[in-house]
């Protein structure tokens, strides 16, 4: 790769084209890969593909341009309090949809930072409420019989189920 | 539109890899993990394959989600919540040992926080055999130190109830084959569930009641220990440890006759609140981080019923001959000095400086101030004003950090040393709970072209200090 490149162009899963800086591509080990490899050199048309839709990606991309800067000095502890505010502010998304793409981006792309934020986002979201409104919220379909139901309730005791 | 509509009523979450829901599930508190079971076919079961951490909060397992916002009533003995719960309490441990049972996947790290119920019955025996069937390599104990409801009924018969409650009574060898332990609230009288520990890198041990021949015989068997924590326990007043791999050894709320550490590796040193030992001897090669602070009221008010002073860092500084091992070379190691101390005080100054002097590879300066001024007037005389900058202040310091700044004289005296003298600077952070005159500050002239003041205000709080460091090592 030649040292002169600072952004790479990507394609999203649905063909759409994205520009990410050398700096964030480093945040994921296969895009990190791919720096490594030919494939972002001058004499190289090639744009690799990344199996991430672009509502996805374009999310993605924001998360790893904040945080390259960090990751590739080691700031402050004072920046690190921002940034936090930053990822709670970042996580403010559509619930239903969105943040389960991320989760799986983030899996596909080995960010920890971000695979980690989306896991405690989504079980923020499941903390304290009661199993019908954590239904409500993902909307999961209660399959089980009343019967089943009931025998699952015997089988956990000391815990309540409301 | 309406195809758009039934997507957004699509249930996602169900979708992911097994892999990613059991993360996810893992962060939520153990009686949350267990509901999330009757979601739905899919969900059923899922918490077994938990690998990452498990957490048992007896806490939260005996009470359901509306009583938690009332804990008040819980722990008032005979109440009607209270007498409920004890129920609770007597069915949990059981409940715990069946999950632990059913759940059918190795287990990284796992932490249960109990009654003392479940010490008297020997419940925590039963959960720490099936903590080795699973593998876990971090495991987290702690007995809650309120009784919840009433189980005193249970311990009429025995005879010395007091002790028994938080004296469990761990299997031979049981700890052995973990990497990280921690144990809070117990009485240990025997190094034995110690035997065969040679993988235990970090040891946290918080309000423990242990005598000296245990914490003698747990140093003994562990010696793979890198990262040790002792945190305001007590029922002993020696600490030897003769191992060479220990790296980081942090000492809050002691009380302690005799200090002897054969450490050659030891890294950082933390001593918050001990009293000063009668004999005290440190060997270490590798020494770079040393603190010592008073910031534990806990400790303080130990050392004050047993009628002990507690080290102060001027005098551990000043007189560090009488304490280091001849053959450790702490002067030319140590890179980081973070220590209480009054600046308007001369002869703590002293005392200080004279131990500055010797040292040549420090760099790092943090001084805490004392909260609350001592208003002794003995040795208030101006220091800094009249010394020639040493050779260390001049050519080494570069980082200075200075808590609780107020912009007396002479704490404004040493910044002007510093500031003045100091051709190495790179960083001046004051930390003040008050306004002060900046203008003084600013005007002064730099020594060094590249220093950064910083000013921040904060309040001084010593709670969030003590918990930082604690996280800055036992995480690292």
């Amino acid at each position: 790769m030649s040292s002169s490149v600072e952004a790479i162009t990507v394609l999203s899963s649905d063909g759409d084209e994205f520009k990410i800086t050398v700096s964030a591509a480093k945040l994921s080990k296969p895009l990190n890969w791919m720096l490594e490899d030919v494939c972002f050199s001058d004499d190289c048309d090639e744009v690799p593909t990344i199996e991430v839709n672009s509502k996805t990606l374009v999310k993605v991309i924001e998360y790893c341009e904040k945080h390259a800067p960090r990751a590739n000095s080691g700031a402050s502890d004072s920046d690190a309090e921002e940034l936090k505010k930053w990822d709670i502010e970042f996580m403010k998304m559509d619930v239903k949809d969105i943040l389960f793409h991320i989760l799986m981006a983030a899996n596909y792309l080995h960010m920890e930072g971000l695979y980690d934020l989306a896991c405690q986002t989504a079980a923020d979201l499941m903390k304290g409420m009661t199993v019908s409104q954590i239904r409500k919220i993902f909307h999961i379909k209660n399959d089980f019989s009343s019967e089943e139901q009931e025998q699952l309730r015997r089988q956990h005791p000391g815990c309540s189920f409301d | 539109m309406a195809k758009l509509a039934a997507a957004s009523r699509q249930d996602f979450i169900s979708q992911l890899p097994d892999e990613i829901l059991c993360l996810i599930i893992s962060l939520l508190a153990i009686d949350e993990i267990v509901r999330t079971s009757i979601l739905s076919k899919r969900w059923k079961g899922l918490w077994r394959f938990i690998s990452t951490h498990l957490e048992f909060d007896g806490r939260l397992m005996i009470m359901p989600l509306a009583q938690r916002q009332n804990p008040e009533e819980a722990f008032t003995p005979y109440s009607q919540l209270s007498t409920l719960l004890t129920e609770g309490v007597v069915g949990y441990g059981k409940a715990i040992s069946s999950m632990l049972f059913r759940h059918s996947s190795d287990l990284l790290s796992c932490r249960f926080i109990h009654f003392p119920y479940s010490v008297i019955s020997e419940e925590v025996g039963t959960w720490l055999k099936i903590m080795r069937l699973r593998n876990v390599k971090h495991l987290s104990l702690e007995c809650e130190f309120y009784d919840i409801g009433t189980t005193e009924s249970f311990l009429h018969n025995s005879e010395d109830d007091g002790e028994k409650i938080s004296k469990p009574n761990f299997p031979t060898g049981i700890f052995s084959g973990l990497c990280s332990l921690e144990l809070i609230y117990y009485t240990l009288r025997s190094s034995k569930p110690f035997e065969g520990c040679q993988n235990l890198k970090t040891l946290f041990l918080k309000n423990l009641n242990i005598d000296d021949e245990t914490i003698g015989g747990i140093f003994k068997n562990c010696v793979g220990l890198e990262n040790v924590c002792l945190l305001e326990c007590f029922g002993f007043t020696k600490i030897e440890i003769h191992n060479p791999n220990l790296k980081i050894l942090q000492l809050y709320a002691l009380i302690l006759d005799k200090l002897v550490l054969f450490t050659e590796k030891l890294e950082v040193l933390l001593l918050d609140t001990v009293t000063t030992p009668m004999s005290m001897q440190i060997y270490s090669l590798s020494l770079s981080i040393l603190h010592c602070y008073n910031h534990s009221t806990f400790g303080s008010m130990l050392a004050l019923t047993e009628e002990k002073t507690v080290l102060k860092a001027f005098h551990l500084l000043g007189y560090f001959r009488y304490f280091w091992d001849s053959r450790s070379n702490v002067l030319q190691t140590l890179t980081r000095l973070s220590i209480d101390l009054d600046l308007n005080d001369a002869i703590e100054c002293i005392l200080f400086a004279s131990f500055l002097r010797l040292c040549t590879c420090l760099q790092t300066l943090e001084i805490t101030l004392p909260a609350v001024q001592n208003d002794d007037l003995v040795n208030r005389y101006n220091y800094w004003n009249f010394r020639a900058a040493c050779n260390f202040v001049k050519n080494q310091l570069k980082f200075v950090y200075l808590r609780g700044y107020k912009d007396n004289n002479q704490e404004f005296e040493f910044l002007k040393h510093i500031i003045t003298k100091g051709k190495k600077l790179e960083t001046v952070a004051i930390i003040c709970s008050q306004q002060i005159d900046k203008q003084r500050l600013t005007a002064l002239t730099r020594a060094s072209p590249n220093l950064l003041l910083k000013l921040n205000f904060k309040i001084h709080s010593v709670m969030e200090e003590i918990s930082e460091l604690q996280d800055r090592y036992l995480y690292e």
